[in-house]
């Protein structure tokens, strides 16, 4: 095994010429967009993927879980622990709040077969490409903006960047990578048959982002 | 891929069928079509190319320092590295760690190098159950065939094609040709197949040296399923694939789904930097990644043919390939099929076994103007071509280079030199052809059997434009 290794890397290492390419700057890209712009275009572009997107108040946040839950089936909604605190005393009691709790393991065919939809948090979202991007914790891990129909996710606006490449930075991705970073860009989709557009393949049959205004 | 009949055969066949024509012309119309409308610049679309061909340059000229970089922090991560020469050792290493583990069922997702390597038939002979997870793939599995594109392995075939394996494997679904219906069929079996997994096996996009950071591209999400579910996961990549900085794969990023399937993105972008970490309730519990050569550090040596390996698998150059269109990807009977198979293979698998494929090319260019990372493809498949007649194979730059030299088709080309490049013996070479033209050849080879045989002039271009009245000179 380490043979393998030595053999490779010297044979990489044996090819001394100079490649002489020229090494290009990556302009760093920026739009210069208003908030207003750059909520719409985020929105817009989501919306193309054929994610749902609205834009509400944190104070709202209630009011549209408990009218579009049932309107949409959902008898149980898994969460983590912050958001379970902030709205399970006032939502819809006839909705079940389930949480991510226990490893996975414990409760694998629960939350394959019986979670209707998830709401999760995220740490930002990329305007230019239409995208939420999350970083799950042990709060709110992996699988819930995988396994369930459903996945709801909040956007706070000023988390709201144009482009990845600002995400990255600003947030200094390069000194704390997660375990698992996520770029999410509409429900799951495939075009693999007769190249014809099917959704909810594998992962989540809706997504629905919420951004909220402070 | 073992196959017992000729290129030329395969090339027959494709050419005799239809339906594969009408497949991959609709298919192929349809993805140039969706790339185009993502590059309606074309000068920022040169500003991007350039961009990601510097990264993939930077990355190859500092692969062996690179490559100790990804170890290291992959290492740090929790991630044990192996690295393989040949495809041998890595199906071996892979087979030892599902072994240690007793892992008897597996989830894949898409990946080309596992294709290369021919994972699957070494695992099931072995006994272990392999699944493939993309719908595609799934798909092609179910009727037991092999990926005839690289990124829409499934191209070939069409929907009523598809609802008769399906109903075949799965007669307690209700026959249906609906794509919804199909797609819904199939998510609810392979669903209970992920969760009951017990380890899952994919490849890699782009691997970031500077973070030990693995990335994938997708759309299903059966990626993520196949990372995450199972309790172990082994990532399969070749050397090349490793980016120096986490900012790099930004602009590949954007680059390759826009030129793969004309979006914007992907509906997921998956980076994986560790195995579940304390605390955290799902991930896998251990994760290795395979460093896979299998020819790679050889196409390395050659400066010129080294760009090969900038490939980032978007298959755009097959998409834009008259050839491919016409012929399909089966035809070619490699893995990586198109501009950058018949490239990459014969210098991976030698110009004895594999140099015919250079010949189905019509140097028209395209894919060398399409390649995201500008792999000078038409360059270097002429390069191949000359190589497996001029090269000396004692230099080994090509392994079988000189082989396909023919000892006629030479001495022709010899001749040829000597006539034009001698104004007398070529002004006796011409007199003797226009003279003598009612002798030339009723038909010639193969290239006239469907075309109308030329016969040389009763007299010549020079000799036509003294009589129009041009002067000699």
């Amino acid at each position: 095994m380490n043979k393998s290794r030595e053999i490779i890397l010297e044979r990489l290492k044996n090819n001394t010429n100079e490649t002489s390419h020229t090494k290009v700057d990556i302009t760093k890209k920026t739009y210069d967009w208003s908030k207003e712009e750059i909520i719409s275009k985020l929105s817009e572009n989501l919306q193309s993927a054929k994610a749902e997107t609205y834009l509400l108040s944190d104070a709202e946040l209630i009011d549209w879980l408990n009218e579009e839950l049932p309107k949409r089936d959902i008898n149980n909604i898994l969460m983590g622990s912050s958001i379970a605190k902030q709205i399970s005393k006032d939502i819809n009691n006839e909705i079940e709040v389930l949480k991510y709790d226990d490893p996975y393991e414990s409760w694998s065919e629960k939350l394959f077969n019986e979670t209707d939809a998830s709401i999760t948090t995220t740490i930002g979202a990329i305007a230019q490409s239409g995208s939420i991007v999350l970083h799950p914790t042990p709060e709110e891990p992996r699988l819930m903006s995988l396994v369930p129909d459903i996945h709801i996710a909040l956007v706070y606006e000023d988390t709201i960047y144009e482009t990845f490449e600002q995400i990255i930075t600003n947030q200094y991705w390069v000194k704390n990578m997660p375990t698992n970073a996520l770029l999410i860009s509409g429900p799951s989709k495939t075009a693999d048959i007769e190249q014809v557009l099917a959704y909810g393949v594998h992962g989540p049959k809706e997504l629905i982002v919420l951004i909220l205004t402070s | 891929m073992h196959r017992t009949e000729t290129f030329t055969d395969r090339i027959n066949d494709a050419l005799d069928n239809e339906q594969l024509h009408s497949n991959f012309r609709s298919a192929m119309n349809y993805l140039m079509e969706k790339r185009r409308d993502k590059f309606p610049d074309q000068e920022k679309l040169d500003n991007l190319r350039n961009i990601a061909s510097s990264i993939r340059s930077n990355s190859l000229s500092n692969l062996a320092e690179l490559l100790i970089k990804l170890e290291e922090k992959l290492e740090s991560n929790n991630i044990k590295v192996h690295w393989a020469e040949t495809d041998l050792e890595a199906n071996n290493i892979i087979y030892q760690i599902l072994k240690d583990a007793n892992a008897k069922t597996i989830v894949k997702g898409k990946s080309m190098v596992t294709e290369e390597i021919e994972l699957n038939e070494f695992l099931e002979d072995k006994d272990i159950e392999i699944l493939e997870t993309d719908l595609g793939e799934f798909l092609i599995q179910l009727a037991n065939e092999k990926p005839s594109h690289i990124v829409m392995p499934a191209i070939h075939k069409s929907r009523k094609e598809i609802s008769k394996v399906f109903a075949e494997h799965y007669p307690e679904f209700p026959y249906t040709e609906d794509v919804d219906l199909i797609t819904q069929q199939a998510r609810k079996i392979l669903r209970d197949k992920f969760r009951q997994a017990d380890a899952g096996i994919s490849g890699i996009n782009f691997a970031v040296a500077e973070t030990g950071t693995l990335c994938l591209v997708e759309n299903e999400g059966n990626g993520r399923m196949c990372t995450t579910v199972p309790p172990l996961h082994i990532a399969v990549t070749g050397i090349e694939k490793v980016v120096e900085k986490l900012s790099d794969v930004v602009p590949l990023l954007d680059i390759l789904t826009k030129s793969a399937t004309g979006q914007e993105i992907t509906t997921y972008f998956n980076m994986i930097s560790s195995p579940r970490r304390e605390g955290e309730k799902d991930g896998p519990k251990s994760m290795h990644v395979i460093l896979l050569d299998n020819g790679r550090s050889k196409i390395h040596q050659n400066n010129e043919m080294q760009e090969t390996l900038k490939c980032i698998r978007c298959g755009s150059c097959m998409n834009h390939c008259p050839v491919y269109t016409q012929l399909g990807g089966h035809a070619y009977g490699t893995v990586y099929p198109g501009p950058i198979g018949i490239t990459l293979e014969p210098q991976k698998q030698g110009i004895t076994q594999l140099g015919e494929l250079t010949s189905a090319c019509t140097m028209c260019g395209a894919c060398g103007e399409v390649c995201p990372v500008q792999i000078p493809l038409p360059k270097l498949i002429n390069k191949l071509r000359s190589e497996a007649v001029e090269g000396n194979n004692a230099n080994e730059l090509i392994e079988g280079a000189g082989s396909m030299r023919k000892l006629l088709e030479s001495l022709a080309w010899k001749n040829w030199k000597l006539i034009y490049s001698n104004p007398f013996v070529y002004s006796m070479f011409s007199k003797t052809t226009t003279t003598l033209n009612f002798i030339s050849p009723k038909t010639i080879g193969k290239w006239g059997k469907y075309r109308t045989t030329p016969k040389p002039s009763k007299y010549s271009l020079k000799e036509l434009a003294n009589q129009a009245g041009f002067d000699n000179e």
